[in-house]
This record gives structure tokens, sequence and C-alpha cells, in this order.
């Protein structure tokens, strides 16, 4: 007992127990803060990563109005493999293949997925009951369909015209062929149209970082040192030797871009995109344009023969199903308003018109400016600034000045 | 006592050990903070990145629906062109019919004067038998015109189901139905789809950031908090304003839902007056339906048309816009018609026939025939600006119909007409007019379909009318501090330090501590980010957690050229971020338009003072009020 008492008051060696006892602990906390900053830096990066694949869908053209092919797989395999340069060790500025880990951990970037799905749905639920029946949103549209259906098919009745009857019919019978059978796939345009329907980008990103020194410190310690799960494992040793992360990000990408800016001028032009898309979506489709071109081919015939016996010659259009769409494009800013417009040869001569169909100098009824003055009003820089972007889109040092525009007055500039 | 503490004081063993507990703590604490204020960047990025998601995928669901509509409003245009070619043709073949009946009147007037000689005038053998001859000539190809002319009429005007009026008629009006009983109502459907989106906060996507990777369950669920319902109300607001309701009805559920069909009902009213509207419309149909292929020029043939034009004058014609006239007198007004001046805007989309006035003699032996042209009326099919109402009594098709109420064209005639000798009485019953101007009741044109136009504003600091789209978020701490479905993450801890109470110190998981609970005094410290404590409160929504903004904006370019307006009728639309604190510079630039103008050397100091201080506040708004509201209140 004595010499026990006499062990606790001896000093000696104290600082050695204290550094003993101490200096494991700060090395303790010290990994544990460097792999968990370690971990959260990583972590913020496989977002970062997500995120950039999924923005860069949005840079692409996913659908080709040429042809009406869709560019998805290709834009896919592209931003895969930029990503994959980019983000290959989680340093976007550091090009080294073994850049991938760091003090306290390692990290492997598993290669990425992508998907292109439908577009965003509605949030489902009930919105309310009807005897006990509940009501969700989808419902509600899909109704509406029904009595879009029903007063398509009242208009017969109150516009007698057996070639509408005929083609309200035709569209009824064929509508789930044309939209593709969903229970609400009529709010996208028809599948013959070609166009894309889809967009909906998810970027998956996984990310496994491995603790580089928990085994080494499990060697140390001993097993019998860390709580055991209920799988005889050790907790922390499943729980933070390998972290894996998963980010994931979606967007709906491709705005439906019609990359090509020609002007159009009629058939002539039926070699443009924008003409082929608008050819496609002509008369619903091709069944029933074929069908309504047999009457309008029998007008034209029948009008010819009539010609022949007046001994008058024939109009000589080829066909009157054909596609009239004329867009020119117009420049903003004073003087512009001449380049979007189309001589015509009339009876009384050639004359200009403007081929937009708004281009009038009239006013709405809210006394709003119409088309014509912001025509006027628009340039031709980005987003339609006046000055060019570097100056802020006003006329003078503008933002960059702290007390504002036009602190340097116009006359003096 | 006294001596027992001056002795715990000036004891210094042990020191070390409160010293050293406390500095572990710190730096336990510390290491607890990294990762809490690690996580909560990540959650920060996170939401912020949801709402960029959110804000930009509306954009785009908004920008895809102008594009459909656009391509729509195209299509029908198209449909409008086959109406109007189908048109053209159909006049053309009366104005072949007109043609025919003019040579037959001309050839009767011939055979009238020719008998004269032939018949009622003692003339030298020789010349009785060569009047006599001609007019057994003239008759004949009287005859065969006649003939030709009765088989032309009865292709044009009268073959019931396949004759040329039959299926022109029955085609021209078919098309306007399926514009607006088709491809305008896929227009206000993919639009109040949009819509709906709006008024769901963009969810979907909110949502599925927040999709666990391994149980596939998003964490987000949808909830009609202050936020979402001020979402709802921008949004919304944004979108209607960039439909012009002159053109049809307004696809916002703002209109759809509580105006009802007014706006339709407006359309349709609009359209029944001779207004500035329904001129502007139709011209804006004009202007899409103006094509090189389309028929405006009705070239001189041989013959018939030689033989007309050049005995009375030309014989012109078009398929174009033409005015109707006035309210109380609907018919078209053919005077005006034939003022090629009239020509350039109109409700009335038509073909006309018409004959310059003029004068012609034409001779044949000792007969001489003075003609002048009468006001030749030949309209047939026409598409009027009207809109379909319940009464039907607006949607009217011009024509002409004969004496028994067929459609007809008008088969020649002509208001002066003088012969030398002078023709018999036969002869100008012959001639007589057969048709009478008016109404076609039977042959009613359902008119053009509503369509949907964008409204331009025609001022830069409005974004010229382009929508944005605006997202705000908010995660409670409850969200983003806990994980799912346990307690709390250990590293998620609120510290609760009692002075004078039975406890001195407890520490807990978040929300299971009560201050004070064990007496005294008490002091928490909290590692979580987000919190109550230190959250705003703003028109009694309290912001505690996580808050973000986030802009999109829908914008036309048609590429390389950003000066072209933006429209409804071109599929140029695009989705964008754009920044938030630019947009409240252009608010308060609107609401000083008038105060601030540019400086000018004879500017007062007044002025100068207050030009200065409203930029400064604006640069404020602009780079400073909402670095302090995203980061600042949302820490």
């Amino acid at each position: 007992m004595t010499r026990r008492i006499a062990f606790f008051r001896n000093t000696r060696g104290q600082a050695l127990v204290e550094f003993v006892v101490a200096v494991p602990t700060m090395v303790l906390i010290f990994l544990f803060s460097q792999f968990f900053y370690e971990a959260i830096q990583v972590k913020l990066k496989t977002q970062e990563m997500a995120r950039y694949m999924a923005w860069e869908f949005t840079g692409r053209a996913l659908h080709d109005y040429d042809d009406g092919s869709f560019k998805y797989s290709d834009v896919s395999t592209e931003i895969k493999t930029d990503a994959a340069n980019r983000f290959s060790n989680l340093r976007s500025t550091d090009l080294r293949n073994d850049a991938d880990m760091a003090l306290a951990g390692k990290w492997t970037v598993n290669t990425p997925t992508t998907q292109n799905g439908a577009e965003p749905l509605l949030p489902g639920g009930t919105l309310f009951s009807i005897g006990g029946f509940p009501i969700d949103i989808n419902m509600v549209f899909r109704f509406a369909g029904y009595v879009l259906d029903g007063l398509r098919l009242l208009s017969i009745a109150k516009h007698p015209n057996v070639y509408w009857a005929a083609m309200a019919a035709y569209y009824t019978i064929q509508e789930n062929t044309m939209f593709g059978g969903g229970a609400l796939s009529r709010f996208n345009p028809p599948s013959g149209w070609k166009l894309n329907t889809r967009g909906y980008i998810r970027t998956q990103v996984r990310v496994t970082f491995e603790n580089m020194w928990l085994n080494n410190i499990m060697a140390i310690s001993g097993d019998k040192f860390w709580s055991k799960d209920n799988q005889g494992k050790s907790e922390m040793r499943s729980s933070i030797r390998r972290l894996r992360f998963t980010e994931t990000y979606y967007l709906l990408a491709d705005q439906w871009e019609l990359h090509q800016p020609d002007d159009v001028v009629g058939p002539s032009s039926s070699g443009t995109a924008y003409y082929k898309q608008i050819n496609r979506m002509a008369f619903m489709d091709n069944s029933m344009r074929r069908v309504l071109k047999g009457f309008t081919d029998a007008v034209k015939y029948g009008t010819d023969i009539v010609a022949y016996m007046a001994f008058q010659p024939t109009l000589g259009m080829s066909d009157l199903t054909q596609v009239g769409l004329v867009s020119k494009n117009y420049e903003g800013g004073s003087g512009g308003r001449e380049s979007g417009q189309i001589e015509i040869d009339e009876d009384s001569g050639k004359k200009t018109y403007d081929t937009s169909p708004m281009m009038d100098k009239s006013t709405s009824n809210v006394g709003v400016k119409m088309y014509e003055e912001s025509r006027s009003t628009r340039g031709n820089n980005y987003m339609a600034c006046p000055q060019v972007e570097s100056l802020g889109c006003t006329s003078s040092l503008s933002q960059d000045n702290p007390f504002g525009d036009y602190i340097i007055p116009e006359e003096l500039e | 006592m006294t001596r027992t503490m001056k002795h715990l004081i000036e004891n210094k063993k042990g020191q070390a050990f409160p010293l050293a507990a406390i500095g572990v703590f710190i730096m336990a604490l510390s290491v607890i903070a990294t990762m809490n204020l690690g996580q909560a960047i990540h959650e920060k990025i996170k939401l912020q990145g949801a709402a960029d998601a959110a804000s930009y995928s509306l954009a785009s669901m908004e920008a895809r629906a102008f594009n459909f509509v656009a391509m729509l409003n195209r299509t029908m245009v198209v449909n409008y062109n086959t109406a109007m070619a189908v048109q053209s043709y159909y006049n053309y073949a009366g104005f072949c019919l007109f043609l025919l009946g003019s040579v037959r009147d001309l050839l009767a007037c011939m055979v009238s004067s020719l008998d004269f000689g032939c018949t009622f005038i003692k003339l030298p053998p020789w010349l009785n038998a060569a009047y006599c001859i001609l007019k057994a000539i003239f008759t004949a190809v009287n005859q065969i015109v006649s003939a030709i002319l009765r088989v032309v009429d009865y292709l044009v005007n009268k073959l019931p189901v396949l004759g040329l009026h039959s299926i022109s008629a029955g085609v021209a009006d078919a098309l306007g139905l399926m514009n607006k009983y088709m491809l305008w109502q896929m227009q206000l459907i993919r639009l109040a789809l949009v819509n709906a989106h709006i008024l769901s906060g963009m969810h979907q996507v909110v949502s599925d950031n927040y999709i666990h990777p391994q149980t596939g369950e998003s964490k987000w669920r949808f909830e009609l908090t202050p936020w979402m319902f001020l979402n709802m109300a921008l949004n919304t607001l944004e979108y209607r304003a960039a439909f012009d309701r002159g053109a049809g009805v307004n696809a916002s559920a703002f209109d759809l839902l509580l105006l009802g069909w007014r706006d339709y009902g407006d359309f349709g009213k609009r359209q029944t007056d001779a207004s500035k509207d329904a001129v502007r419309i139709m011209s804006e149909i004009a202007n899409a339906t103006r094509s090189h292929a389309a028929i405006y020029n009705r070239k001189r043939g041989l013959f018939a048309s030689w033989i007309v034009s050049n005995i009375f004058g030309d014989k012109m014609g078009a398929t174009k816009l033409i005015p109707t006239g006035s309210d109380s007198k609907p018919n078209p007004d053919v005077r005006k018609i034939r003022s090629a001046e009239n020509y350039e805007l109109g409700d009335v989309l038509a073909s006309d026939d018409y004959l310059t006035r003029g004068w012609g003699i034409a001779t044949v032996g000792i007969s001489v025939v003075f003609a002048q042209s009468s006001t030749i009326k030949g309209i047939a099919h026409a598409i009027t600006a009207y809109g379909e109402d319940s009464t039907d009594n607006n949607r009217k098709h011009y024509g002409y119909k004969n004496n028994n109420g067929d459609p007809a064209h008008p088969k020649g005639g002509y208001s002066g007409l003088i012969v030398i000798p002078p023709m018999r009485k036969s002869a100008k019953k012959s001639i007589q007019k057969e048709v009478d101007c008016s109404l076609m009741e039977k042959h009613k044109w359902i008119g053009i379909s509503p369509y949907f136009k964008f409204m331009p504003i025609a001022d830069h600091n409005s974004d010229y009318g382009q929508p944005s789209t605006w997202i705000f978020l908010n995660m409670p701490p409850e969200k983003f501090q806990t994980g799912t479905g346990v307690a709390g993450r250990p590293w998620h801890k609120k510290f609760t330090f009692n002075h004078g109470g039975g406890d001195k110190f407890s520490q807990d998981n978040l929300g299971t501590g009560q201050a004070g609970e064990h007496g005294g005094h008490s002091a928490d410290l909290d590692t979580t980010i987000g919190g109550e404590r230190n959250s705003m409160s703003l028109f009694g929504m309290h912001l505690e957690g996580l808050n973000v903004i986030s802009r999109g904006m829908v914008y036309y370019h048609r590429q390389g050229n950003w000066g072209e307006p933006p429209n409804f009728f071109n599929p140029f639309w695009r989705a964008k971020l754009a920044p938030v604190g630019a947009k409240l510079a252009q608010w308060l630039d609107n609401l000083t338009r008038g105060i601030v103008k540019p400086g000018s050397a004879d500017e007062s100091t007044s002025q100068t003072v207050v030009r200065v201080v409203l930029n400064l506040f604006r640069n404020f708004l602009g780079d400073v009020f909402f670095g302090f509201i995203t980061s600042v209140m949302t820490h």
C-alpha cells in the first residue's frame, strides 16, 4: 500500500506518460481531421463531376432536325470521355496519372453513367376525391384530353363537312398509334414528327475513397479495441475504411434547338432543316396528307382541264399541299427590316412584303409596343444588347463604374 | 478553508489535465465543425444545384413549348397555304368560265348583227349570202363555245361531290377545322402542361435530385410552403405575360382556370369587328402565307382572254388579303377590291377577278361592237378573319349564287354593249347576267383558328418580354442534419452547458436537449449549420436552414441574328440560367425611368446627386444584395 502511494506520488516519467497518451490522441485527431477533410473534398468533387456532366448536355444538340435523328448516344460518349479526362483524378487542373491520392485517402473514379429519360412528370398524389374516389393530376389531364376529343367529335355535327369528318375519324382512330399510346402521350408531339420528347438527363458518378492508414492503425491497436457490428466486423473499419460517394444530377436538356438559321423561302429551300421539320408536321401525318392530296389534285387537274378548254395557260403549281414556309432573317436596329422581306410577282407588278407574320407597326390592346418597335430596339450583340457585352449592355462605362451609368456625360465620352 | 483554497490554487499538480481536456475538446469540436461545415457546403451546393436544375428545366420546358407552338403555327400556315392554293385554282376555273362566257356573249352579238344583214336588210345576193354564211359560221362557233361553257359550268359549279366547288369548299373548310381542333388543341394542352409544371415548382426535378442512390427514394416531398407559393406566383406571372391575348387565349393557368374562356370570347368578338386587331391578325397570317409558290397573278392566255383583254381591257385577279368593308355592310365592297392599293391588309383571304374598266371596238363585216367592261364581281371563296361563335352568323363565306341559289361564277356579262347595227332582243337576253352577288349563307368558312402569339416588349430592361423562371428553395435543418430514419449523425452534436443546476454538462444529438432543464442558467453550443438561432424571418416566412434562389430564362435567338424580335412563328427559343441581381437592377431601372437620365454637360448638381445615389443603389441591388441574400441570410 505504501509502495503504491509512493508510486502515485512519484512524478518521474510523468511527461513521458502524458506524451504517450497525448501523442496518439493528437495523431488520431489529426489523421481523422485530414481524412474527413479529404473525404469532404472528394465528395464535393464527385458532386462537381456529376453536375458538370449534366450541364454539358445543355450545350449539345441532342436532336438533328435535318433527318429527325437523335444524337444522345454520341453526345453521351463525348461527354463521358470529356469528363473522364477532366475528372480522372478529381483534380481538374492536375493532369498527373498518380494524383489520385492525398495524405489520408486514395480515390477511384468509377465509370460515370448517363440516362436520357422522358420529360419530368407532374407530382403524383391525390388532389381531391369524388365520392371517395381519389383523383390525381394525371387523371385530370387525361380527362381534359377526353374533353378535347369530345369537342372535336362535336365539331363534326356543328360543321357537317365530309372531309373534316373523315379527318377527325382518322385522327381519333389513329391517335394511339400517332402519339405512342401512353395515357398522357398526347401531350407530346406525334412520333412521326420526330421531335425530341426526351432529354431529361440523369448523370451519376460513383467514387470510392479508401483510407490508407486505417489498416495500420487496426494492426497496431488490434481488433479488440474497436466495437463490432452484428456480423462481428469492426464497425469503424467497415464504415470508414472504404467510403463510396454517389452523386446524381438531373436536369432537362435539349431545347429542341434549331441550329440552322438559314433563310427559308418556300419549296426552293426544301433542303433546309427548318423546311424538312415543318414538312414532317404538315397535315398531321403522311397518310392524311396523301388522302388530302388526292382531293387537291382533283381541284388542280380539274382546273387545268377548264383552262385548256378556255385556251388559257395553267397556273402551274406542282403540288397544292406543298409546304409554303417562308422565314427570312430580320436584322435588329435601324434599317434592317428590308432583310426579312420578299418580292412577290403580282398583277400590278412586283411588290415587297414582310415574311415575318408579326411585323406590323400597331400596338396591342394593352398599349405595349409590338414587334416592329422591338426589332428596332434590339441590337445585334449578345442577348440583343445595344452595346457589346463587355460594357454591360449600357451606353457608357456602366456597371464597371461604382457610381453607375453615365457618370461621364455622353457628350464628353 | 482559506488554507485549503490557497493550497488548491497554489498547487500546480494536474494543471495540464484540464488544459489538455479543454484543448482536446476544442480540437474535437473543430473536427466536428469541419465535418458539419463540409456537409453543409455539400448540401448547399446540392440545393443550389437542384434549384438551378429546376429553373433551367422549367425554362427548357417553356422553350420547348414555345418552339412547339412556333412549329405548329407554321404548320397551320401550311394548311392555310393549301386552302389558299385550292382557292386560287377554283377561282381560276371560274375565271376561265367567265372568259368563255364573255366570248359566248360576244359571239351572240356578232350573230345578232350578222342576222341583221342576212335577214332584215335587202342586200345584193352575194353580200346577203356572205352574211348568211358568216352568221352560220358564228352561230356554229357560238354553239360550240356555249356547249363548252355548259360543260365547264357543270364541272366548276354544278357537279355534286366531285365538282371543283364541292371539293375546294370542303377541303378549305376542313383545313380550317383541322387547324382548330387538332393543331391548336395540341398547342393548348402543351402550354397547359407547362403551366402545371410551373404550379408544381418543377417539383419532379428537385425531387429527383434528392433521390437516395441506394434506396431510390427522394427525401424531397411536395409541400405547399411559402416559397412554393412564391414560385407559383412569379412564374405564372412571367409565363402569362408572354402571351398576346389578341391572337387567341392566354395559356396561363390564371386565364384558363380563373378567367375561363373569356379570352376566347374576346377573340371571337374582336374578329366580328372589322377592327385593327382583326386586320392585324390576318396580316400576320398573310405574312406567313406569302410564298413565291402561291398564286398572285394571272397571265393572259390565248384566244378567249386575248380577245377579251384586247377588246375590253385587262382581266386581272389574285388570291390575297382584301378588306371586307364595314360592319354594317359586311359584303366585300368590290369597288374597294378593285383598287390595288387595298390589297396589302385585309381581313378576308380571297380570290378576286376583276376587269379594268375600258372601252373596246370589234368589227365583223359592218357590225361594230362598242363595249364597256362592267365591274366584274368575281369573288369565289373567301377565308374570313371572323372567329367562330355560337350563332354562326359572323362567319361569312363570300361568293356568288346564281338564280337558283347555287354557287356560280359570272359567266360573262358586260354592262355597256353597243352593237351597230343594233342587236336583236334575243341577243340581249342571252347575255343577261345570270348571277347575283350576295352572301352564300350555305357556305360558311370557319375562319382563322385562334393561335398563340408572343407579346414582345420593346425594352431591353424588360428582356423584350422573354419570361424568366424563378425557383426559391428552402431546406430546413432537420432535413440535412439527420440521416435517414436515425436519430442523427454522430457528429451532429448540440452541447448544453448549465451553471448552477444539477448537471454541469450534457450533450445530445439534435433536438433532444432542453436548455436549462436541469435548473440554473444554460448556454448552448450547437455545432450544426442552419438552425433557427441564426435564421431570418421575411414576411412571416421563417428561413432557417438553407435557402437558395435561381433564375432561368427563356430567350429567343436566331443563330447569328440577335436582332430578330422574339416570336411564336420561328422555333428559335432556348433556355439559360440568368443572373438574379441583374433582374433586380432592371426592375429598378424601370421604376426610375425618367428619373435617371443620361448625364449631360449641363446637368445640375442635384440631378447628378440623384443619379449617383440611384446608381449606387442599383449596383447595390445587382452586386451586394444577392450576395447578402444567398450568403448571409442562408449562412
